[in-house]
């Protein structure tokens, strides 16, 4: 599996850019999910050839908004890159203590346009697979 | 108060976090509206669940999480 990004939820983007060494110049694109209501800021780390998330909930109610609170800058989720959103959820979605969060659609065009997205939680760590589509 | 097996089973997730006095009002209580469960406790109810009675709940539908508001519709949403 190759790694697409990391999510990282915060409550403060300029405060999680300083404590990662980085500023607003390094944020590539930045998305609203208006399903998941949290603000996407996309930030490529070319010496790891990586993309990193910083996701900022907008509202009470955001996917990630419980997470913000509780951890103001918190590792939130590994993204594996995938060619079959279809398969992942067959594999992942039947094995014990893995549980299907949510599947979207959004544009990033940072990711190369439209992108399906599934999360899972396997136990105490959340995965989302992300395939883009063509 | 009284309890089956199965709801003595299922309270004991809620008397983990909160502690017994949990129990003298569990049938009351609105689980999400008091801030018991959360999004983020979710993966862990539906973890418990899957462990204690070998159920694998839908955390993406609607009816799940309102199941997880009371402890009455848990215990149907795991009996059913």
């Amino acid at each position: 599996m190759k790694i697409h990004h990391i999510g990282v939820v915060v409550t403060d983007v300029d405060e999680a850019l300083a404590a990662l060494g980085l500023n607003r110049l390094n944020i590539t694109e930045t998305v609203f999910d208006p399903n998941q209501k949290n603000k996407l800021h996309f930030i490529h780390l070319p010496e790891n050839n990586l993309w990193l998330e910083l996701v900022e909930p907008v509202a009470d109610n955001a996917s990630t908004a419980k997470f913000a609170k509780k951890f103001s800058i918190g590792l939130h989720h590994l993204a594996m890159s995938t060619e079959d959103i279809e398969a992942e959820e067959a594999i992942y979605s039947e094995r014990p203590g893995n549980f299907v969060l949510g599947r979207y659609q959004i544009t990033v065009d940072s990711f190369g346009g439209k992108i399906q997205t599934l999360f899972i939680a396997v136990k105490g760590l959340i995965l989302e697979f992300v395939k883009v589509e063509k | 108060m009284e309890f089956t097996d199965v709801e003595q089973k299922l309270a004991q997730f809620f008397v983990e976090r909160e502690g017994n006095g949990i129990l003298e009002e569990i049938r009351e209580i609105d689980f999400i509206g008091t801030g018991i469960i959360d999004s983020l406790d979710m993966v862990s109810l539906a973890m418990f669940i899957e462990k204690n009675f070998h159920k694998k709940i839908d955390l993406t539908s609607p009816e799940t999480f309102n199941a997880a508001r009371r402890f009455d519709s848990l215990i149907t949403l795991i009996t059913d």
